[in-house]
């Protein structure tokens, strides 16, 4: 057990990666936080040892204490660059839903609960994006990390570097972070392709079109993807712009989203073409629904419904999806 | 072609003008070596990129910049006749760390600028170590390093490392200048300890440069009287010394450098060619011995100086056939040695050299009237009282005393017959026209004689009892040999009434080698205070030069010596280095890491004892939730204690974020334990 602890304690995995998903806030303590010298520090470093040299041989004695001096300086900037740093709690993050490969933002918490200023806290992803924010004595502050994600999911959140070499640049003092959460990525939504028209409840669909036009609400700018029997075509001859007649009525623009209807094969290309489709429901202010092998939501509007077809397409389970294949 | 770069996006950048002005103080000190075109040069090109900088001009392209380096090489080559050596490698460093400033495009190159500036201060110790030059470039270095936390502040912005825009406070100048001002703080003691335990290493490691060392004296292995229109006024100090025993009179403080025999119509010179080394003294003291130590500033020269006449050899050092000290190497750095003299003695020649050649003087044609020294020869035939020879330099120095004779700094010029065209047109010199020409009269009646030059007097500073010699103290002399009384030092210098001294700072400085007291002196107030503080100054410079200047392997051993420490090894020197600096660090450590407050320490304390208690009844604080959060979901389930939980939230919430005071903090402490 001793030998266990041991061994974490001294792991070199922990130097170069970091110690794996924590739960937040991250708090840099001293086993955390390292600190080495930079290219400049090491610069620094030989220029130090000329001007010993040069001292020692022409003896001169403010040679020497200037170079004592700086010499000194150096330990002293290690102690303010780690301090920098050490005691900063991180987190936790605060992360919205993206796209697989949009650039993701998520603004992460660092807190500095000390009575001194923190300056230039970068922060990086193994990507190389890298931020620097300042943070206040005893307040709160938040810094951005950007990553790319390319698969959908939950997907845990990236480990990112916290570093800093203020305030000489000769000590670079690095933490490496990782939080415990995760980062719900949807599909990515797939680039061509329009509104099913032909909708799996065909009848249906044909009710609200007959009916639909009774509940006239007005218009508004067309966006793509709207049906064409929808669009004003008065108004296009008089003012060359698109415009589409919005209808009051739920159940007139009822519209699923199938997962048979989809046009490409893939199960990814299915789900993001099942994305784009929502998006575009979304957009025309459609009341819509999705069907997919494995669950259904029903028709709806609003942001949340997005949100949760969305979700579903994000954590879609192909396996789980095989087992269904059979009964559609 | 393009060659000037277009004006930047307007962004000045504060850090890049602080750093200008650190380099201005870093080269300030090189102007005083510096050909004046250098100076001038390097100062208007740090001003030209503080205008671009304040985006008042451009700056120079690759091209131009490439001919600025050429002609910068060919300046220098020009002033120096080399590129290498001390002076001249210090001039081309300077030179291009100023063509550098036009190149900055990234962090990299300030880091770099920073480190040249830095090798700047060290070059200028080698040509000056004055306590005001020390002060300065402490504050270069605090600019310089204010600089560069200006720039390591902003530095992602110089670099274009992100795409991102940054968010950083506007944080003055002010703030970056007082960490470096803390860190420098922060660093000194350590370079104390490392300064004072370092094991110093003697002497050079290798071969140094000829120019590795200059300094001016006052003294010279050649005298050319009337060669020279002006005699130096450098008030620089040449030694010091701290004496042991009492305090020698004036009339006796002459103290001996080199001596010179050799006589060419012209010219007092020491053939090189003597290699004699005395190793022990020939001559009988009389009276009291006198004990003192000399610090010797540094001077390139093998000379040594003693109280006139040396009884003991400082180690490392000899004695030539006429008594002078030698060095076994040149003086290049402060030399401190234990001496003792007497003042009064008889020293009988050396007996391996003849007389002869202190009677040699150049072959003229003497019953010419146009020839060398036909006048002082008709002269001594009147003065020269045969088998008296006291007798016949009284009647010379009587000569200089009632014949019209001036001491004058600036005496006019002598050309093909230096000793008469003195002696009897214009009469006016300093002591090497008397000591020449009184030698030269000794030689023409017969009594061997040399000049011996040196140092006369000395000012005693009563504030640490030292005595300063300058280098306007340098004087030159002659010895006599009369025969059993051996050789006699004469000065005829002090011959010259009082009355004929061209001016009132000859008189002053010429006051102790006349004997006489002098009412030139105006001795009012100020001049007292004048005079103190000059005296506080000069006690400063001696412990700057004894202790700092002058901390070399033997000091340290003395400093030991002095602390309890006797016969400290170079691993005992370790490992008291070592412990020291452990025990530094770990101050250090306590310091910079104690700003975590204590009082946030106590508020979470009490904080997370409240949150404790909530537990008990299954109401968890969840990391994401804020405090006011957590109060209401709290409230929410234990509506009794509202009022309670609302205003302990509530002092946590000011205490924490908005003021801290005690009274609050034992409130909410009360609060906290009666819940």
């Amino acid at each position: 057990m001793m030998f266990a602890t041991f061994k974490a304690k001294f792991n070199l995995q922990r130097f170069f990666t970091g110690e794996g998903p924590k739960p937040t806030p991250y708090i840099l303590t001293q086993r955390r936080v390292y600190i080495l010298p930079t290219r400049q520090g090491l610069a620094f470093a030989l220029l130090l040892f000329i001007m010993l040299i040069g001292s020692i041989n022409y003896s001169n004695s403010l040679g020497y204490f200037l170079t004592f001096l700086l010499a000194s300086l150096s330990v002293v900037t290690i102690f303010h660059t780690y301090n920098n740093l050490l005691k900063l709690h991180i987190g936790p993050a605060i992360c919205k839903p993206v796209f697989a490969s949009d650039e993701a933002c998520f603004t992460v918490r660092v807190n500095n609960l000390d009575q001194h200023n923190r300056f230039s806290i970068g922060a990086f992803t193994p990507q190389k994006l890298a931020t620097t924010t300042d943070i206040n004595e005893n307040s709160l502050s938040t810094i951005i990390i950007k990553h790319h994600f390319e698969q959908r999911g939950r997907i845990p959140l990236p480990r990112f570097t916290i570093e800093s070499r203020f305030p000489f640049g000769l000590f670079r003092a690095w933490a490496h972070v990782q939080f415990d959460q995760t980062q719900l990525v949807y599909p990515k939504p797939s680039s061509h392709t329009t509104l099913p028209v032909k909708s799996a409840g065909l009848a249906e669909g044909k009710k609200q079109l007959d009916s639909g036009t009774d509940d006239f609400k007005g218009l508004r700018s067309y966006a793509e993807g709207d049906p064409l029997q929808h669009i004003h075509w008065k108004s296009f001859a008089r003012h060359h712009t698109l415009q589409t007649k919005e209808f009051s009525s739920t159940t007139s623009n009822e519209l699923w989203l199938n997962w048979l209807d989809t046009t490409v094969s893939g199960i990814e290309l299915k789900l993001s073409q099942l994305t784009r489709w929502l998006l575009l429901a979304d957009k025309a202010n459609l009341s819509y629904g999705l069907r997919l092998p494995n669950s259904i939501i029903q028709p709806n509007t609003g942001k949340q419904h997005l949100d949760a077809c969305l979700k579903a397409l994000a954590l879609f389970d192909h396996n789980y999806h095989g087992s269904h294949d059979v009964t559609e | 072609m393009m060659l000037l770069n277009k004006l930047q996006p307007p962004n000045v950048q504060p850090a890049a003008l602080i750093l200008l002005l650190g380099l201005m103080l870093v080269l300030l000190p090189h102007f005083s070596h510096l050909p004046l075109w250098l100076s001038l040069v390097t100062t208007s090109l740090v001003i030209w990129r503080a205008c671009y900088e304040l985006q008042l001009c451009k700056i120079p392209g690759k091209l131009i910049l490439f001919l600025f380096t050429i002609m910068l090489l060919v300046g220098i080559v020009l002033s120096y006749h080399t590129l290498v050596g001390r002076d001249a490698g210090s001039a081309m460093l300077l030179g291009l760390l100023c063509l550098k400033l036009f190149e900055i495009k990234s962090y990299r190159e300030i880091s770099i600028i920073i480190n040249l500036a830095l090798f700047s201060i060290v070059i200028n110790f080698l040509f000056n170590q004055s306590i005001a030059v020390a002060f300065t470039m402490l504050l270069a270095l605090a600019v310089l390093f204010t600089a560069l936390i200006g720039f390591q502040h902003n530095y992602k912005k110089l670099s274009q490392l992100t795409p991102f825009p940054i968010d950083i406070i506007r944080s003055s100048e002010k703030q970056h200048f007082k960490l470096a001002f803390k860190m420098l703080a922060q660093a000194i003691p350590f370079a104390i300890v490392l300064f004072i335990l370092f094991p110093r290493v003697d002497g050079p490691l290798w071969g140094l440069p000829e120019d590795a060392f200059s300094a001016e004296t006052g003294l010279s292995d050649n005298m050319s009287p009337g060669r020279i229109s002006q005699l130096s006024n450098n008030t620089s100090v040449a030694f010091r010394v701290q004496f042991d025993s009492a305090v020698p009179g004036q009339d006796k403080l002459y103290w001996r450098g080199p001596v010179m025999w050799n006589f060419d119509g012209y010219s007092w010179t020491a053939p090189s060619n003597e290699r004699i080394a005395i190793s022990h003294f020939e001559f009988t003291g009389l009276g009291e011995k006198t004990n003192y130590t000399i610090t010797l500033q540094p001077h390139n020269t093998f000379w040594m100086f003693a109280l006139d006449l040396p009884s003991t050899l400082p180690d490392r050092s000899r004695l030539s056939a006429n008594m002078q000290m030698l060095s076994l190497s040149p003086v290049q750095k402060l030399k401190r040695y234990q001496i003792s003299s007497y003042t009064r003695y008889i020293l009988p020649t050396y007996s391996q050299i003849s007389l002869e050649r202190y009677l040699e003087l150049p072959e003229t044609n003497s019953s010419s009237p146009d020839s060398n020294l036909y006048k002082s020869r008709q002269l001594i035939k009147k003065l020269k009282v045969p088998g008296n020879p006291q007798q016949t330099i009284n009647n010379v120095l009587n000569y200089f005393a009632t014949q019209d004779f001036y001491y004058s700094r600036q005496p006019p010029l002598l050309y093909n017959n230096p000793v008469d065209e003195f002696l009897f047109e214009t009469k006016r010199g300093y002591c090497e026209h008397y000591a020449s020409s009184f030698t030269v009269l000794m030689r023409l009646t017969g009594i061997p004689s040399r000049i011996v030059t040196g140092y006369q007097g000395g000012e005693i500073n009563p504030l640490d009892n030292y005595m300063t010699l300058r280098q306007s103290d340098a004087h030159a002399w002659s010895e006599v040999y009369l025969g059993d009384k051996g050789w006699v030092r004469v000065d005829p210098t002090a011959a010259i009434p009082p009355g004929n001294i061209e001016n009132t700072d000859d008189a002053i400085r010429l006051n102790s080698t006349l004997k006489k007291p002098s009412t030139l002196f105006k001795s009012s107030w100020l001049s007292k205070q004048m005079k103190q503080m000059h005296f506080a100054w000069d006690a400063i410079n001696n412990r700057w030069n004894q202790w700092v200047l002058g901390y070399n392997n033997k000091k340290q051993k003395a400093f030991f010596e002095a602390i309890g420490i006797p016969d400290i090894t170079w691993q005992g020197l370790s490992q008291l280095l070592f412990s020291l600096l452990a025990i530094l660090t770990a101050l250090l450590a306590l310091i910079v890491f104690s700003n975590q407050s204590k009082q946030y320490n106590d508020i979470q304390h009490y904080y997370d004892k409240f949150l404790k208690k909530l537990r008990k009844a299954d109401l968890t604080k969840e990391n994401y939730e804020g405090a006011a959060d957590f109060c209401q979901r709290v409230i929410l389930k234990q509506p009794d204690s509202k009022s309670a939980i609302e205003q302990i939230t509530q002092l946590y919430q000011e205490l924490r974020y908005k003021k801290y005071s005690e009274e609050n903090l034992k409130c909410f402490k009360n609060k906290i334990n009666s819940f």
